[in-house]
């Protein structure tokens, strides 16, 4: 095939034929191919992971500088009052003690006196909670409860007193049944139901990367505020539940 | 005449054109090779650069965690605390849409009827037990159409007297059942 280039006959068999013209760039040709498979593209997509790597890296490091940020601004102490105030009114274990110290201040503040209880709050965890009238209940989300039943006896005023009294009570309770029966003289007996409430610590507190919420001190600040006026029974410290287990010496 | 003899042993010489396509083929090759070796080396630098940016990035990491773990204690506390607010927020929701129907019921008793039981037939059902004393079956009637006003406006669906006894000291002690309309309610 011959034609017309550079001012001149142009025959790419002659030039074919002339091999030491062509060495050069057949050997580059070569070389190139040979190590763009080789090292080339390798390389490059080692380098688009690594972008990929330090860009998922760089946004780790924003959140846990974020979080480091977050919880070195923190107040401890203040950060430590909240979580009693917490756990005062919605322990981390069973409360059976709490809960008996704080009936029992209750009644001698309502004059009234409680002539029998009844609670079966379990023996180990929650669910083997089978002796008793009523089985003790985990509620979905981490909310526990057993029952709990007295007698009272006192003026409907005092009774009264002491109903009223357990909205304000650590640890939570909610009535679930009143029965009054007025007797003679001002003097009624009334047999309350109550559920306790607790709730078991969660397995985990998530990864170390994930963000931690601290607008919920301010969302429900009125809240805590109600809480820290609960009255506790005298003589209960509140404990710090284990992550992984709940307490089996708890009783 | 003209008489020709070929020098060059019969091969072929290249024409100026062949040559200068050879020449240009051989640069631009060459050309080709040294911006191939740069790109190389190019991306060899940025993933150097890269290598080590991300063992900055990896160290600040570690060092941020290593923060963070040293305030786990609070971090701890302050996760519990949260979910524990939501726990007592919730529970507080729904007993004082309890208190409410509570209220209510007691509410509904005219002077001479005492309400002494309010309970739910079930838990969160929206089905009540009223147990109470009434001082004459003329309060107890009173009663029973102050409930009949309630179902004329809605709240409740249905209500079913259970049973009705005269105790010794005169008293009627009684027992209903009431179904009510908690949409109604909410509404309310």
């Amino acid at each position: 095939m011959e034609f017309k280039m550079f001012g001149g006959d142009f025959a790419i068999k002659d030039l074919v034929g002339k091999r030491r013209y062509l060495v050069f760039p057949l050997l580059s040709v070569a070389v190139i191919w040979i190590s763009l498979m080789l090292v080339f593209i390798p390389q490059t997509k080692q380098v688009l992971e690594l972008r990929e790597d330090l860009e998922t890296d760089q946004e780790r490091l924003e959140r846990v500088t974020r979080k480091a940020t977050v919880l070195g601004g923190l107040d401890e102490a203040s950060t430590n009052s909240i979580f009693e105030v917490v756990e005062r009114v919605l322990p981390s274990q069973k409360p059976a003690f709490s809960v008996l110290a704080s009936l029992r201040d209750l009644s001698v503040e309502s004059d009234v006196s409680v002539s029998k209880f009844d609670f079966s709050p379990g023996s180990l965890a929650t669910e083997s909670a089978k002796k008793g009238k009523k089985k003790a209940q985990v509620r979905l989300g981490g909310l526990a409860s057993f029952p709990m039943e007295l007698n009272l006896t006192g003026s409907v005023e005092g009774i009264n007193r002491f109903l009223q009294g357990l909205d304000a009570m650590a640890p939570l309770v909610s009535v679930e049944d009143i029965s009054l029966d007025l007797k003679g003289g001002g003097i009624s007996e009334g047999a309350v139901s109550l559920n306790v409430y607790y709730s078991l610590p969660p397995q985990d507190i998530g990864r170390v990367s994930d963000p931690i919420r601290v607008d919920f001190i301010e969302k429900y600040a009125d809240l805590l505020e109600l809480l820290a006026t609960f009255n506790v029974g005298e003589g209960f410290v509140p404990g710090v539940g284990r992550a992984d287990k709940e307490d089996l010496f708890g009783f | 005449m003209d008489v020709r003899i070929d020098l060059t042993g019969g091969k072929k010489r290249l024409t100026l054109a062949e040559l200068k396509f050879a020449k240009l083929l051989r640069l631009g090759m060459g050309v080709l090779l040294a911006v191939y070796i740069g790109l190389m080396v190019g991306i060899a630098a940025y993933r150097l650069v890269l290598t080590r940016n991300e063992q900055v990035v990896i160290d600040q990491i570690a060092r941020r965690e290593r923060e963070i773990q040293d305030k786990l204690p609070l971090e701890t506390r302050l996760v519990f605390a949260d979910k524990k607010l939501d726990l007592i927020d919730d529970l507080f929701r729904e007993k004082a849409t309890e208190k409410v129907l509570l209220d209510f019921f007691y509410g509904l008793a005219p002077t001479g009827v005492s309400l002494t039981d309010v309970s739910f037939a079930e838990k969160g059902d929206e089905k009540f037990v009223l147990a109470g004393e009434a001082e004459s079956v003329f309060s107890f009637g009173t009663f029973i159409n102050t409930l009949e006003e309630a179902i004329g406006q809605g709240l409740f669906v249905e209500v079913e007297l259970s049973s009705m006894k005269r105790e010794a000291n005169g008293r009627y002690r009684f027992s209903l059942s009431v179904l009510i309309d908690i949409a109604e309610f909410e509404e309310g």
